[in-house]
This record gives structure tokens, C-alpha cells and sequence, in this order.
């Protein structure tokens, strides 16, 4: 998709989601049971914003492409690579924390489990994938161990 | 004036005991040592150790957090010289010259240099802090609402404009960062606003996961997604700062320092900014142009006081106007104020002394980058040959232990991954995270000023224009929007130049 389609896409999303704010600042409680000065309505500030944005979003969809537009988004990625970035990250932020699994062990099992995964590739072709393994694992319990000690028992913080 | 030496002596002494030197060596290292990482910024830095240092006293935090800054900024240019990648988004000037100096077998004495110009520069920086935090926090004594909104605004048109090459998605990140601060309770009814009935959106985004979720989640998200190779790490000569190369570019220094203080205090423009200019001003004054981008001293020097300088000068306007100057001292204000630091107008009636502890730590911070510039060179540039693939897992480790730490509430980790994940995709795009950080930041003192000051002048709009300073701000904030359209522009830029023309034949 070429940048300027990718503006124009991203125009409409913004010019929507500032028009439903608006729609939604609208419909706000303006306080007047209570009898406050009308220039204090909560909805007048995040009103005016999405007018704004909306605005601009119009401004973006209708524009002509600009020089900076015409660089391709972020050439380096590779796909698989931000699929497992994604799955790995939300599976651990969403689907592990807060599900009473001890924190070093979700954190280490995370951080294994990344090294492991994301040095495939390159270990494989070298053939090194158990020593990998080995040094996934080594460096998983250190981090584990460390953030532990150095958050809840030096710094008195909560894990989570 | 005696009374600020004497109240900066007092602050001087306060630090010069062995705990506040071992925080300020220690956060000072490990500043640098995020630094040398690609990929690590010092916004992430300063989130991840407010929420550390959260159970500290006030100036313990503050100053470790100031020393992480200096220190983060400072390191950076390692990987710049050795690697030719920028460490922080600040040192991307510095690759120029310092990794052709790495590549011609000068990678020690650029090192030396990047050290030479931050610590000048750091100190000039520290030297306008002095000045003019006190001085421009007696102006703003004058200020009322419909300043403090132009102001906020102002700052996030700013940093729109500047920050990234397209200012309309600078300026939709900013309103979208002014948008998500009115989210919660409002500041003057306590209204829940876009909250439906979850007690967690009632409270509003909290300021810290979300700026880990920006600039953190969304960096390892990056830098996840790309194949890493081992960098290569140049050999290092003598590493010592040489006083001559203060004496012989002192117009350089002095140059970049007050270009590096004058966009450090600009709302919203960082480091990054700060380098560029510098640099750019450097080869303008140069006689030797040609060498700049082939090893220059002069351009090395240039990039790192500039970027030095603007850190004390991002500070500035944080502590007199509580309205940050770049995206890490808008995380800096946010840990002032969780410790109960008011910044603002008021700071230097109520707390005078705590803006002279700001400077003695920025003082301290510099001492260490000279420190460790000196001492601990070899052992740091192990660090550069970590590879990625086993720091980043940790480092959003770290992120969610950073979010989750200041209230103890999930729903701040489930933040930062959803504000991480929207950044991740809308970088790849052209937007920038530091207009929404700066709307964040501000989002509330806007929301109030507004709506205070036309409850002042009963719904007329007029003292918002008419005013002085208002006037002023309306008048750039106006110049900026219409600057962005290319034919506005054309036609400015041709006005100011056949005035000009005319007052030279005049």
C-alpha cells in the first residue's frame, strides 16, 4: 500500500474517531442541575478537541502527498517477527499477569521463551540451537531472579 | 544574587554525602549504560526509574533521576562514534563526524571529544538554569489562565511542528495526547468524563504507564520486529578530553550551548533538536565546511554540547511554568509532582531552594559523565556488543513491573500495552510519540485554563488575544499553522526577504 493511500485511510479514521468525540462530548452532562457557570461544562474542552482533530484528519484525507509521505513505513521489519513480538508481549502483559502465576516465573518463561524464539533462525543455520537453548535459559533465571530481588526486596515495590 | 549562590552552596553541600554520591554514581552509569543501547531513549530511562524510585524521598528520586538523564543523553554518543548508530534519538548528529573520526582509528579521541562537549555544554546549561529558572519564575507570577492555555498550547504545536517531518500528524498527535489527558474525572467538577461506569477509566490514564507504553513497549515492539546483527565495535585509542579542543572551539561551545538552552526551553523539542542545530549552525560559521560529515571536531563538539545544553534548558520551563521542554523532563515534571514538587509559578516562593537542588544535581550529574568519560570507557563498550534480542525481552519485563508499580493496578499494564501497541503501528506511519506525550502532559492545565478563563471574562474570548503575552503566542501559534501550508509559506518567506532588501538598500 503506498503511503498516500495509508494517509488517506488513517484521514478517515481520524476524521471519526474526532467527529465521535464530539458526539460523545455533546451528549455530556453539562452540570446544569447543579447550577455551574455554562463555560465549565466538562465536555466543552475535549469538544473543541475533537473538532480539531477531526479537522485535521479532514486536512490529511484531502491533502496532496507530501515528500516525507513517499518513504515506504518501517522497510526493516519482518512480518513473522512482529507476529511473535505481538503474541509473545500481549500473551505475557494479558494472558499470564494477574492470572496468580508467580511473577519470576512468568517473567522468566517470557524471557526465555523470546531470546529462544527470536534467535531461531540464526542459531539454527549455525547449528548452535542447544547451546542457545542453555544460554536462553541462563539469562531467563538471572532476570527473573534480579528484577525480583532489586524491585520487591531492595525498592519495596509490587510485582505484579 | 547572593542569595541564590548561598541557596546553591546549601543544595551543593546537601548532595556531597556518601549516600547522594552513591545514587548519583550509580544512576549516573546506569544512565550511560542505556545510553550505549540502540533503542533504549532516556524518556524510557526516567519512566522506568520513577517508578523505582517511587518509595525514595523526593530529592533522592529527583536527583537519581536527573543523573539517569545527563547520563543516558551522554552515552548515547558511544554507540554513535563506535557503532554509527545513534544510542538516543539525541545523538544521531554525533554519527556524522564521530564515527568517521571511529572509522580513520580516532574512535578514543572522538569519545574524548563527546565527552569535552557534554560536560561543556552540560555546564553552560546548568548556568542558564540558574539564571533564568528564578527569572522567568518571577515573570510567570504575572501569568493567568489565558496564558497558561496559550502556553499549552502553544507547546504542543511546537513540538508537533518540529518533532518528525510531517507537522499535521505532529499537530493530531498532540490534540490526541490533549484528548486522552481529558479522559477521568476533570479538574474542576470532578465530572467523570469518557469514563462508562469502569472505575478504572474514572481515574483517569495514569501518566507514567502510558509514556512506558509510548516510548518503551512500542521501542521493543521496533526493535523486535527488525533482524539484529552483532555490531562491530571500532578499537579505542586514548580516551582523555583535551582542554585545548575547549580553548580552540570555544566560539563552538558557546555557539551550541545557547542554541542547545534556547531549544531546550522551546515546550516539547528535545535533544534531538538541540544536536541538529548545533550542528548545522557549527558548519554554517565553519571555514572549513567540507570536513563536516568526514570526521570534524568541530561538528562532533557542535552535536554534543548542543544536546548537553538542551537538557538543563528542558528543565527550565519544567520547574517555572510546569510545562516540560522535551519529552524526557515531561516525565521528570510527572515524578516532581508524584513527590509532591509543585512546579510552576509558585515553585520559587514556596520551595526556592528545591530549584537550587536542581541545579546541584544537574552539577553532580555532570561530574559523573566526566567521571566515568574518564574512568570506565573499555568496560562500557562491552555493553555495546549485547545483542538486542537478549535486552529487549527484559527491558518489557521491566515495563510491565514499571506500570504496575505505581498503583498496583493491572489495568495500568493493560495501558501501556494498548498505548504501546497503537505507537508501535502509528511510528511506522510518520507519527511521533513526543507531541502526544506533551498533550498528555499539558492536557489538564489547558482543559482548566480555558474554562477558567472565560469563566473570568464571562465567555469573552477577548483577553486571550488581547493580552500581552497572549497576543504573542496566538500570533506564533498562528504563524506555525499557516507556515504549513507550502504556499503560505512561499509567500512569507518572499515577503521577509524583499523587506529585508529593502532595508539593506534603505
Amino acid at each position: 500500500m503506498t503511503a498516500a493511500r495509508v494517509d488517506r485511510r488513517f484521514g478517515i479514521l481520524w476524521t471519526a474517531i474526532g467527529l465521535a468525540i464530539v458526539v460523545e462530548s455533546w451528549r455530556m452532562d453539562r452540570l446544569e442541575q447543579q447550577h455551574i457557570n455554562p463555560w465549565t461544562a466538562p465536555g466543552l474542552v475535549p469538544g473543541l478537541l475533537g473538532l480539531v482533530i477531526a479537522v485535521l484528519g479532514l486536512v490529511l484525507l484531502l491533502r496532496r502527498p507530501v515528500a516525507a509521505d513517499a518513504q515506504p513505513a518501517d522497510a526493516q521489519a519482518e512480518p513473522w517477527r512482529v507476529g511473535l513480538a505481538l503474541l509473545l508481549t500481549t500473551g505475557f502483559g494479558v494472558g499470564v499477569l494477574g492470572t496468580g502465576v508467580p511473577f519470576w516465573l512468568a517473567a522468566g518463561g517470557f524471557v526465555f521463551l523470546a531470546i529462544l524464539l527470536f534467535e531461531w533462525p540464526e542459531r539454527r543455520a549455525a547449528g548452535t540451537l542447544a547451546r542457545g537453548a542453555v544460554q536462553a535459559a541462563i539469562i531467563a533465571i538471572a532476570a527473573a531472579a534480579a528484577i525480583t530481588l532489586v524491585f520487591q526486596e531492595i525498592f519495596l515495590v509490587r510485582l505484579p | 544574587m547572593f542569595e541564590g549562590l548561598s541557596a546553591l552552596g546549601v543544595s551543593m553541600l546537601t548532595f556531597a554525602e556518601p549516600r547522594a554520591l552513591v545514587y548519583t554514581f550509580g544512576a549516573t552509569l546506569l544512565g550511560i549504560l542505556i545510553g550505549c543501547m540502540p533503542g533504549l531513549s532516556a524518556t524510557l530511562a526516567i519512566s522506568l526509574l520513577t517508578t523505582l524510585t517511587i518509595k525514595l524521598p523526593a530529592n533522592d528520586a529527583i536527583l537519581i533521576l536527573i543523573c539517569a538523564y545527563v547520563g543516558t543523553i551522554y552515552g548515547g554518543s558511544r554507540a554513535a562514534i563506535l557503532l554509527n548508530i545513534p544510542g538516543t534519538a539525541a545523538n544521531a548528529a554525533a554519527c556524522l563526524d564521530g564515527y568517521q573520526l571511529a572509522r580513520q582509528g580516532l574512535a578514543g579521541r572522538a569519545m574524548g571529544i563527546a565527552t569535552t562537549g557534554s560536560v561543556a555544554g552540560s555546564l553552560f546549561g546548568i548556568l542558564c538554569l540558574a539564571i533564568l529558572t528564578p527569572a522567568l519564575g518571577e515573570v510567570a507570577l504575572t501569568f493567568q489562565s489565558y496564558e497558561f492555555f496559550w502556553l499549552a498550547l502553544f507547546g504542543v504545536m511546537m513540538s508537533g511542528s518540529i518533532t518528525g517531518s510531517d507537522p499535521l500528524k505532529g499537530w493530531i498527535m498532540g490534540m490526541v495526547g490533549l484528548f486522552v489527558a481529558q479522559i477521568g474525572q476533570d479538574g474542576i467538577h470532578a465530572h467523570e468524563r469518557f469514563a462508562y461506569g469502569s472505575a478504572d477509566l474514572a481515574g483517569g490514564l495514569s501518566l507514567i504507564p502510558t509514556l512506558v507504553g509510548a516510548f518503551g513497549f512500542a521501542e521493543v515492539l521496533t526493535v523486535m520486529s527488525e533482524r539484529a546483527s552483532r555490531p562491530k565495535v571500532h578499537a579505542v585509542d586514548s580516551v582523555l578530553p583535551r582542554f585545548r579542543d575547549v580553548i580552540v572551539y570555544w566560539k563552538t561551545i558557546l555557539r551550541s550551548g545557547v542554541i542547545g538552552v534556547y531549544i531546550g526551553i522551546l515546550p516539547g523539542v528535545g535533544e534531538d533538536m538541540a544536536a541538529w542545530s548545533s550542528y548545522a549552525a557549527a558548519k554554517r560559521a565553519s571555514k572549513t565546511p567540507e570536513e563536516f560529515g568526514k570526521g570534524s571536531v568541530d561538528g562532533l563538539i557542535a552535536a554534543e554540547t548542543g544536546d548537553n545544553a538542551s537538557i538543563p534548558g528542558g528543565i527550565i520551563p519544567a520547574l517555572a511554568l510546569a510545562i516540560p521542554g522535551s519529552a524526557p523532563a515531561a516525565v521528570l515534571l510527572a515524578a516532581m509532582i508524584i513527590h509532591g514538587v509543585k512546579p510552576g509559578p509558585m515553585l520559587m516562593i514556596e520551595n526556592p531552594q528545591f530549584v537550587y537542588d536542581v541545579v546541584a544535581m544537574n552539577v553532580y550529574a555532570t561530574i559523573g559523565i566526566l567521571f566515568f568519560g574518564l574512568f570506565l570507557v573499555r568496560p562500557l563498550l562491552k555493553v555495546l556488543t549485547i545483542p538486542r534480542s537478549i535486552i529487549m525481552p527484559i527491558i518489557f519485563v521491566l515495563c510491565t513491573v514499571g506500570s504496575f508499580s505505581i498503583a498496583q493496578r493491572l489495568f495500568d499494564v493493560w495501558t501501556m500495552l494498548g498505548v504501546g501497541l497503537c505507537m508501535f503501528f502509528l511510528r511506522r506511519h510518520g507519527y511521533q510519540a513526543a507531541p502526544f506525550v506533551l498533550g498528555l502532559v499539558l492536557g489538564d492545565l489547558m482543559d482548566k485554563s480555558l474554562r477558567r478563563g472565560l469563566v473570568i471574562s464571562d465567555g469573552d474570548l477577548s483577553p486571550f488575544f488581547t493580552r500581552p503575552v497572549c497576543a504573542v503566542l496566538a500570533v506564533i501559534v498562528a504563524l506555525t499553522l499557516a507556515m504549513s501550508f507550502p504556499s503560505v509559506n512561499a509567500r512569507l518567506r518572499a515577503a521577509a526577504s524583499s523587506l529585508l532588501g529593502r532595508r539593506r538598500a534603505a
